[in-house]
């Protein structure tokens, strides 16, 4: 691997998430830890909204129905709960990258598992994103597109933004050298 | 506008395309047939006459303005559209990006003698295609400018023979025709059930329209009993009900017939320098470009009716989409595996060797989605049984026979490889395989959901350029170590192949398919994948 980009400091070639189905073999890395609290802060910001409006719907609409007030509300916190504490960590343990010297492959899912290799001359163009959560935490999202229809786009979450540019610009050396 | 056309070199439209237009618009403007009744019931119909003139002219001037805001030419190696009334839109279209020329007739349009011109460019040409589209000039000229574009193209490569290149132009070989014999009997077997149920449904239609109940036994029984027929249908009652099935039959035949003509009368496929011409159509007449360069994948489709007498359909997936049909062009309506082989031969693709292994997906992962939608429809069907409605013994007889299906057609999804190319086949009642070579896949997918991962599977899914709603690029249950060496293969494949590719273009560019040096390095960014595919 000629042009590895620096390994992350905690990013052990070690297996990703348990050993079971996909993603047993080993010399995937993860992605920073604190991607899972940018996951949670987004789905709290997204998900304490919709609960609250839950709550609300709860008091004012099923109350004057006449029905049992409170189930609503319940399974509304309960799964913002569920997403934002649980899942985060859940789907961090299950994100994982590779580089090669000629491809790239993302792990994510922790449901439904995906395994994606994209190889670098497939590349049409690359993306560094970064939203605002993720730029407190100084990470970045690495998004490569081909031009396949199916899977045009795969996103990389959760590197750290020097990492994220390093990765970019090995992958568009490749481009560039390949049609050269 | 004054000074558009004066200024050398611009070309307006065919003044005929103010004509075609206005013919095109008619169906739009029936909608308004029940505005000018109003007008005529409720006023007079002094007045409902001229309203639809009015709207008419009002259309025509509509089209007149836009006729006279666009124009064309050719401005050295290139071609110059200008279009727009209030927003002029100024496109310039290399001739380089051309690659090749569509010339596309309707029935109006062949009798005034003129065509729509498109360019086919790398383009997605769905967004806005109009900017590629010359609607219409004159078919002598179309003819001009695609055999300027098309020699101009050759001239640029530095191909050997230009002469001989030229030549072909005229001549491109015929590699398919569809004679009309085969048409008749792919026009039969296009039998159309749908067709029988708009006629079904007409009868209702014309309840409304009649003034009397069609169904209204007794009407009819009295017109019959004037003409003496009632008395011949009472005793012959089995002998009407079958004239009926029959007469509806007739109609389903005579719908596919009609509409399978329509479509593929004088269909021909013949084989330019760079790409399939093909040409069909009765009322429609369409000359479409399908670029070889751009062609990702093979689709041979049949149906368990057709393929009994080995009739077999192909079509491609190509980066191009062909807005007409779902995004596959069809190269073959209606043929046999020898004519398919011979299309595919151009390509640079074949159907499956006989000694290749078929791999079968897990059994269970492919019943069980059938097998679960069956039992719930089951269940369904027997608590409504049990509650009194005997309706739902159907769905418990459906649920049955989905469950006695679903097996068949979980094995029927099967999948080989050969080293260079990915054979999948896939449905029952009307198979499909799909073609698709190692090098024209983008990324490749491991994906898992519950199901499979007790099962220890993978789906495959496969990214290729260009959209077909017939290709299937997704192989359903792999065990999981059998798909990742799959995977590697189909990836690493691709990079022997660009390394052949680019150690052979400099004979590539003599050779009859080669592009011109510029288009290849152009095309190599965004088009890689397709270039590899036919070294």
């Amino acid at each position: 691997m000629p042009s590895t980009p620096e390994t992350p400091q905690h990013a052990e070639a070690a297996p990703v998430g348990h050993n079971d189905g996909l993603l047993t073999d080993t010399g995937l890395h993860r992605v920073e830890a604190t991607y899972a609290d940018v996951m949670r802060i987004s789905t709290l910001l997204g998900g304490i909204p919709a609960a609250t409006g839950a709550t609300a719907a709860d008091i004012l609409w099923v109350g004057s129905l006449g029905l049992p007030a409170g189930f609503i509300s319940l399974a509304a916190w309960l799964l913002l709960a569920i997403c934002a504490i649980v899942l985060p960590s859940r789907r961090y343990n299950r994100t994982g990258y590779a580089m090669s010297a000629a491809e790239l492959r993302v792990a994510r899912g922790f449901f439904f598992r995906t395994d994606t290799i994209v190889p670098f001359v497939r590349v049409q163009h690359i993306d560094l994103e970064q939203g605002p959560i993720e730029r407190r935490y100084g990470l970045s999202s690495l998004v490569v597109h081909t031009s396949g229809t199916h899977n045009s786009t795969v996103t990389l979450p959760g590197l750290r933004t020097e990492v994220a540019t390093t990765m970019r610009d090995t992958i568009r050396q490749h481009i560039l050298s390949d049609f050269a | 506008m004054s000074d558009t056309s004066t200024e050398p070199g611009w070309q307006r439209l065919s003044p005929l395309t103010l004509a075609l237009a206005i013919v095109n618009r008619v169906p739009g403007t029936l909608q308004w047939t029940p505005a000018a009744a109003a007008i005529g019931i409720s006023y007079s119909w002094w007045y409902a006459i001229p309203a639809l003139l009015l709207l008419h002219l009002c259309n025509l001037a509509v089209f007149w303005v836009m006729w006279l805001r666009f124009r064309w030419r050719l401005a050295g190696a290139s071609i110059v559209i200008e279009s727009g009334i209030l927003e002029r839109k100024h496109r310039t279209i290399p001739f380089d990006r051309i690659q090749d020329v569509s010339i596309e007739q309707g029935l109006l349009a062949r009798v005034l003698d003129v065509a729509k011109v498109g360019f086919e460019t790398g383009a997605a040409s769905g967004q806005d295609g109009d900017g590629f589209k010359l609607d219409a000039i004159s078919m002598q000229q179309a003819g001009t400018l695609r055999d300027t574009i098309r020699a101009w193209r050759d001239h640029a490569a530095p191909a050997p023979a230009e002469g001989a290149a030229q030549q072909a132009h005229t001549s491109d070989p015929v590699i398919f025709t569809l004679t009309t014999r085969n048409l008749l009997l792919a026009g039969i077997f296009n039998f159309s059930l749908a067709a029988i149920g708009v006629a079904g449904a007409m009868t209702g239609w014309l309840d409304d329209l009649v003034a009397f109940d069609i169904t209204d036994a007794g009407h009819w029984k009295g017109l019959l009993d004037e003409t003496g027929i009632a008395s011949w249908v009472d005793t012959h009652r089995v002998l009407a009900g079958s004239a009926v099935a029959l007469g509806l039959l007739l109609v389903g035949v005579a719908t596919g017939l009609i509409r399978t003509i329509l479509t593929n009368w004088g269909f021909r496929l013949s084989l330019g320098p760079r790409a399939f011409r093909r040409t069909r159509g009765l009322a429609t007449r369409t000359d479409v470009a399908i670029t070889l360069s751009r062609i990702q994948a093979a689709i041979v489709t049949t149906d368990v009716i057709r393929g009994q007498w080995g009739w077999h359909a192909l079509w491609v997936q190509s980066l191009a989409q062909d807005s007409a049909e779902g995004s596959s062009y069809q190269l073959i309506p209606f043929g046999k595996l020898r004519d398919i082989d011979l299309v595919l031969s151009n390509v640079e693709l074949a159907r499956p060797k006989q000694n290749l292994t078929w791999h079968t997906p897990a059994m269970l992962a492919q019943a069980l989605p059938g097998v679960i939608t069956a039992s719930t429809a089951g269940i369904i069907g027997l608590a409504a049984s049990l509650l009194g409605h005997w309706e739902g013994v159907a769905a418990l007889a459906l649920s049955a026979i989905v469950m006695a299906v679903t097996p068949f057609v979980a094995r029927r999804h099967r999948w080989a490889e050969d080293g260079t190319t990915l054979y999948i086949w896939r449905g029952w009642l009307r198979p499909r395989l799909t073609i698709l070579p190692f090098a024209n896949v983008q990324s490749a997918d491991l994906r898992q959901g519950p199901v499979l991962r007790h099962l220890s599977c993978v789906r495959l899914t496969l990214g290729v350029p260009g959209t077909s709603s017939l290709a299937s690029h997704e192989i359903d249950a792999i065990p999981l170590l059998e798909a990742q060496a799959l995977r590697s293969r189909i990836l690493s494949s691709r990079s022997i192949m660009r390394r052949h590719r680019v150690a052979r273009s400099p004979s590539l560019a003599g050779s009859q398919y080669g592009e011109n040096p510029e288009i290849q390095a152009g095309e190599a960014g965004p088009l890689g994948a397709s270039t590899t595919a036919f070294p």
